[in-house]
């Protein structure tokens, strides 16, 4: 099967999984050309300096997936199959059924390519070519000890997203409904989920805190229902009425039955705090050039950066050595391009070898 | 109120005395409308919660402090540089403790005699073991004032902490229990018999006189080794040679005064007469029935210097008469016994 059989078998898929970054072959074959070089990489020897090369994908991947988020899974599943290699996918333990979802759905010559695990497997980590895993930053690091020394491996940890909005001194509709949807879609639990605001101080923060949370309860209300385990009711609370204790401004979204189904809270420490997710977010004033400090518990682990405006060079200068790997406007935060760079590196490319000849 | 001696000794009198629906709900108020004027937070909460002491009738409507607010803020209905006494939670994830300041120890010392006694864990003066550090090496460890109450109170002359220098004497503790010829009481947080597991799994069970009793206390979450609780209290009437039905768990907490005991691998939890535990369905704040599960939430009238009512993101099944403890929810923070017995700190 070549590149583009693979492409034209998966594209039904992708506007049933629009999660996945893409809606077309066309910005399949885009993503890849963009990879590899050329579209047929993978099938043809390419020029390459005074030689030629071609892209060689690996035969197994071994995919150990987290169950937050159900889309990066199925994005990874997406990487191996385009490359046409075996994938051999370790479900998480909980929040595996869409994954299963997108697996069934494959039609059969790449569902055949698709090996679906519950139980971890080190001979099978250890025979694949390639393994790529999410999870807790220790999580990955346990499975990377469990690697060989010569086999290629994608370890995704902990990502954070955050949104500045600079000096609020309107709040609009757009900008309300923009930032609730990147809070509201997923529910907070992927990396790209904002979980925090920050604001030039002497904005209308106090409007904008309570706009957004009115744009919060539309937002929910055109989302599908969430089902909340107790223990997601539970630390939203927690987090709800600690605020509450500590005299903080706590303005609550609410359900179509009228239950809390979210929170902002206005929190007047100028420092990135991690949320409890689960579309509670806190709202923090702070000058742009004091940004550094605010986000240093989050140094290096920030993967995208939400805008209201434009990523200015001041600002570029001020977040670039903080390790924001993405910037982009909000309402589309999560929602990039699929060939946007994955934690910084190349989803694709980083998964081929190249063989030359001369 | 409970400033002097004499109001203190007046309250728990109150309190030890006979206490039926309507005399527990009178102190519950009461003391609900005194904190709410003395304790900052514990007012900011109630009033972004619209509730005020005059507006409700019920103990049941006292809204509950969330547990972890002890870390952020100072919860004590005095001036803060009356507190004598600061019992810190054992480390958590963020490293923050959260501190339960009390302004007399006298409560406390009461309240964790009496209630073990009245749930029949102290009954006769005897050597009392304890896997913990003396209140001296931890000064923060309310399970270590605790147990040093029991001492005081109940152990013989032979009662001793089994911590030196941070390091559980284990071997020191079994020569010794392999001499006894009275019955004993062993104490420690769960985490602290796991090490007593881990170490003697190979070696000769002790046969500890009879009527001697173990006492565990936490859980093992947010550690890498959790054992399962029936296979737990079977690995320690194995080692030390008492039935199972001789082992309990206490389930307290640093911010508050007050314990629960469950006898038993199928023991339920009961509190003590001043203290109640509503198991609250989180997406309603309303209580469960009876044989569902829910969150605890404590109303601890001997909790007098902070606050007395306190929600736990711990989980447990509403029974008629008390509760079964589940543990605490895997998105809390690891906090409790596992981190408790490392460190030695009370949780």
């Amino acid at each position: 099967m070549t590149t583009r059989q693979r492409i034209a078998r998966l594209v039904p898929l992708l506007k049933k999984f629009p999660g996945l970054g893409a809606t077309s072959a066309r910005e399949l074959e885009q993503w890849i050309a963009l990879e590899l070089g050329s579209l047929d990489a993978l099938e043809t020897w390419k020029k390459y300096g005074p030689s030629q090369t071609r892209a060689v994908a690996p035969k197994t991947i071994y995919h150990v997936l987290a169950g937050n988020l159900a889309v990066s899974g199925q994005q990874s599943v997406l990487c191996g199959l385009l490359l046409g290699a075996r994938n051999v996918v370790k479900l998480p333990s909980r929040g595996g059924d869409d994954l299963i979802c997108f697996i069934e759905m494959l039609p059969a010559p790449l569902r055949q390519l698709v090996t679906v695990q519950t139980e971890f497997d080190v001979e099978a980590l250890k025979s694949a070519d390639a393994v790529i895993a999410f999870g807790r930053d220790e999580t990955v690091a346990e499975i990377r000890a469990q690697t060989r020394w010569d086999q290629l491996f994608l370890g995704y940890g902990l990502q954070v997203s955050v949104i500045w909005l600079g000096a609020v001194k309107k709040v609009t509709p757009a900008l309300v409904a923009a930032v609730a949807h990147d809070i509201c879609i997923y529910d907070q639990m992927g990396c790209l989920s904002p979980q925090a605001i920050f604001l030039e101080p002497g904005s209308k923060t106090e409007v904008f805190g309570e706009a957004l949370t009115e744009a919060m309860t539309r937002e929910i209300a055109r989302l599908p229902k969430v089902e909340r385990s107790a223990e997601e009711f539970g630390v939203i609370f927690e987090t709800i009425d600690t605020a509450r204790g500590l005299g903080q401004r706590v303005w609550t979204a609410r359900s179509a039955t009228n239950a809390t189904a979210g929170a902002v809270i206005l929190d007047p420490k100028p420092q990135f705090r991690f949320s409890c997710l689960h579309r509670v977010i806190r709202l923090h004033e702070v000058k742009a050039t004091q940004l550094p400090q605010a986000l240093d518990v989050v140094r290096g682990k920030i993967s995208t950066l939400g805008l209201a405006g434009k990523l200015t060079p001041t600002l570029e200068k001020v977040l670039l050595p903080l390790g924001v790997k993405r910037f982009c406007r909000v309402g589309r935060m999560q929602h990039p391009p699929i060939s946007w760079h994955h934690d910084g590196r190349p989803s694709l490319a980083d998964l081929v070898r190249w063989v030359d000849r001369d | 109120m409970f400033t002097t001696p004499a109001e203190r000794t007046a309250w728990r009198q109150r309190i030890f005395g006979p206490l039926d629906d309507a005399a527990f709900n009178a102190a519950a108020l009461e003391l609900f409308a005194w904190q709410f004027a003395h304790c900052k937070p514990f007012q900011l909460l109630a009033k972004a919660r619209e509730v005020s002491p005059k507006q409700i009738k019920s103990w049941r409507d006292i809204p509950a402090v969330p547990q972890r607010l002890f870390k952020e803020a100072t919860l004590y209905s005095h001036p803060i540089k009356t507190a004598t006494t600061v019992f810190h939670t054992s480390g958590t994830t963020t490293g923050e403790p959260g501190k339960q300041h009390l302004r007399r120890i006298d409560l406390y010392n009461a309240t964790c005699v009496e209630g073990a006694k009245r749930a029949s864990v102290l009954n006769d003066t005897q050597a009392l073991h304890f896997l913990a550090p003396s209140p001296l090496a931890a000064p923060n460890s309310s399970l270590s004032a605790m147990f040093e109450f029991w001492r005081e109170g109940w152990g013989n002359d032979d009662s001793q902490f089994w911590v030196e220098k941070g390091h559980l004497q284990l071997e020191r503790l079994r020569r010794q229990l392999e001499q006894t010829v009275d019955p004993v009481g062993v104490c420690g947080a769960a985490f602290s018999f796991v090490h007593w597991i881990d170490t003697f799994s190979q070696a000769d069970p002790l046969v500890l006189p009879e009527k001697s009793w173990l006492l565990e206390t936490g859980g093992f979450k947010g550690r890498s080794r959790e054992i399962d609780k029936a296979e737990f209290y079977e690995a320690l009437a194995y080692l030390f040679g008492v039935k199972p039905d001789r082992i309990w768990n206490e389930y307290g907490m640093c911010e508050l005064s007050s314990q629960a005991y469950a006898r038993g691998p199928q023991g339920m939890h009961r509190t003590p007469p001043w203290a109640r535990v509503l198991v609250v369905d989180p997406s309603t704040d309303r209580e469960v029935a009876v044989g569902e599960v829910g969150l605890v939430r404590w109303i601890d009238l001997a909790n007098v210097d902070s606050v007395l009512a306190i929600q736990t993101l711990d989980q447990a099944v509403r029974e008629k008469d008390g509760f079964y403890l589940i543990g605490r929810l895997s998105q809390a923070d690891p906090r409790g016994c596992s981190l408790t017995a490392e460190t030695f700190h009370r949780a």
